[in-house]
């Protein structure tokens, strides 16, 4: 009896498909979809099977799991919500960074904001060499130069214990 | 992957999310991250971005520090000796809590500064404290411990006691950080309207000069410190003396022209503050009222201040002035000023023996 009514409600539901960048299909209720900007303007232009070549299936599947807890938001579930949110930027550096970069390509404003402060709070206070190895980024200061930048703002360094570990 | 170097969006958006003590250290990282860090655009990003360290406001205040220092030299009696320190005092906007103590940057120099206006993270200061026509003024924003010290205006009067009122602010429409200084050639009496009409002059931050304005003011603007700051408009409370009325005066940053507002005859007279881009105005008793300058309408606030605490500024943390790079604070104050905050140093040393 549950599985008749839930069949009959899909019946109403407009359905979209998006198919990541290793070619898997999902099929999802528009309503769930539109909280995604740049989805939300192909519908409108007429597309129901949205390719997005800059999403791996790992990815989407994750986004898609974000979006539908989402869209069962109301007065009375914010905590659950908030208890989702927190698990939801429990994973690995890389795994953070290709879920951003998604969120910014797909325009979702709200998990931009979640993950990106997310990240922000796991950087706060990491040393600068920490911060190097997380981004990958290479150092291209001579020894001479990056001794005058830290030498320009000395306090910055000096507050107490910088964290080095790399999660 | 997300582009860390040079910062994509995203990387952008993670660190104008951070305090400003992570940023200034994050400057280290590379090139390209020191360079993003002053840029004018992720200064006012991170300015306005919403971020779980910037949830609550805060009141900053001018404040010292005892700094207890065993002086060798009296060996017999060994005495503890405070060394008196200027510094800034943040407290939360709603529990009026202290937060924590900021550093003046070379602060053994900074004694007797006055805090005259707080705008988007920087404090302007005038040295010494007495209103002078030739006194230092400096914009320094405590979180980066950056400091800009204003050039002098060509309008010089005398070195005496003068009566001067001054107005900072940044004004929205032209992103531009302005000062305006009223300078009255006497003291302030409040039986008669000013001699002579005073000078006013505006000095720009982008250009780091000042522009002298022809206004005639007829009446006396009381108060030098305690004044609003609102959608590029500063405001200060004046009185004319023939009916002895106080009315709010308010100068259009901008637009460059003076306007008045007439009190309501219950808030008589008193002072104005302002705080989250509201202008509040304070009777003499500590009745507040709030000011909103769209429907120019007064509120009664239904709240006695507390008379003790005194001179704070909404304050929130900003990079704002990291791009003029490092402007050291000036050592020496000799040729201005200096007799006065000599015998000030020395009544403070009797008061301590």
């Amino acid at each position: 009896m549950a599985s008749s009514s839930s069949s009959s409600k899909t019946g109403l539901k407009k359905m979209l498909t998006l198919k990541s960048s290793d070619g898997d299909e999902f099929e999802l209720e528009e309503s769930i979809v539109i909280q995604c900007q740049t989805i939300k303007h192909m519908v409108e232009d007429g597309f129901s099977l949205i390719p997005l070549q800059n999403v791996d299936t790992k990815t989407l599947t994750k986004i898609i799991e974000y979006m539908k807890k989402h869209a069962e938001k109301t007065e009375s579930n914010k905590e659950e919500i908030k208890n989702f949110n927190k698990e939801f930027v429990k994973g690995s550096f890389d795994d953070q960074f290709e879920l951003v970069s998604a969120a910014n390509y797909l325009h979702i404003n709200g998990l931009m904001d979640l993950l990106c402060q997310s990240i922000a709070d796991r950087i706060n206070n990491k040393s600068v060499r920490a911060v190097r190895e997380i981004f990958n980024i290479s150092n291209d200061y001579t020894p001479d130069e990056e001794e005058k930048v830290r030498d320009e703002h000395k306090w910055a360094h000096e507050g107490g214990e910088f964290d080095e570990s790399l999660d | 992957m997300i582009s860390a170097d040079p910062p994509g969006d995203e990387m952008t958006n993670i660190l104008s999310r951070l305090p400003v003590e992570a940023l200034m250290q994050l400057r280290s990282v590379c090139k390209s991250w020191c360079n993003l860090i002053r840029d004018p655009h992720f200064v006012n990003m991170h300015m306005n971005q919403h971020s779980s360290y910037k949830e609550s406001g805060y009141l900053i205040g001018k404040d010292i520090i005892l700094d207890f220092a065993e002086i060798e030299e009296c060996k017999d009696t060994t005495l503890d000796v405070a060394e008196i320190k200027e510094c800034c005092t943040l407290y939360s906007d709603e529990t009026f809590a202290e937060h924590k103590k900021m550093e003046f940057p070379l602060w053994e120099s900074t004694k007797s500064f006055q805090i005259i206006g707080c705008c988007n993270g920087v404090l302007f200061l005038v040295y010494p404290l007495t209103p002078r026509s030739c006194c230092k003024m400096y914009f320094c924003n405590p979180a980066t411990k950056i400091i800009k010290n204003l050039s002098n205006s060509p309008v010089q009067l005398p070195d005496v006691r003068v009566h001067v009122a001054f107005g900072f602010g940044w004004v929205p429409w032209l992103d531009e950080y302005k000062v305006v200084r009223i300078l009255y050639s006497e003291q302030m009496n409040l039986i008669d309207p000013p001699k002579h009409p005073p000078v006013v002059e505006i000095y720009s931050l982008k250009t780091d000069s000042w522009t002298k304005i022809e206004i005639e003011l007829s009446y006396f603007i009381i108060s030098h410190t305690a004044e609003a700051f609102l959608d590029g408009c500063a405001y200060w409370v004046a009185r004319k003396v023939i009916n002895k009325n106080d009315f709010v005066v308010f100068f259009n940053m901008a637009d460059h022209v003076f306007e008045e507002i007439k009190l309501p005859s219950c808030l008589g007279d008193g002072a104005l503050t302002g705080s989250n881009g509201e202008v509040v105005f304070e009777s003499i008793e500590g009745h507040l009222s709030l000011y909103d300058p769209r429907n120019q309408q007064f509120q009664d606030l239904h709240f006695q201040e507390n008379p003790y605490i005194i001179e704070l500024f909404a304050y929130k943390e900003s990079l704002v002035l990291l791009d003029l790079g490092t402007e050291y604070w000036p050592s020496e104050f000799h040729d201005d000023g200096n007799e006065e905050l000599e015998s000030q140093t020395q009544e403070s040393r009797n008061l301590r023996r």
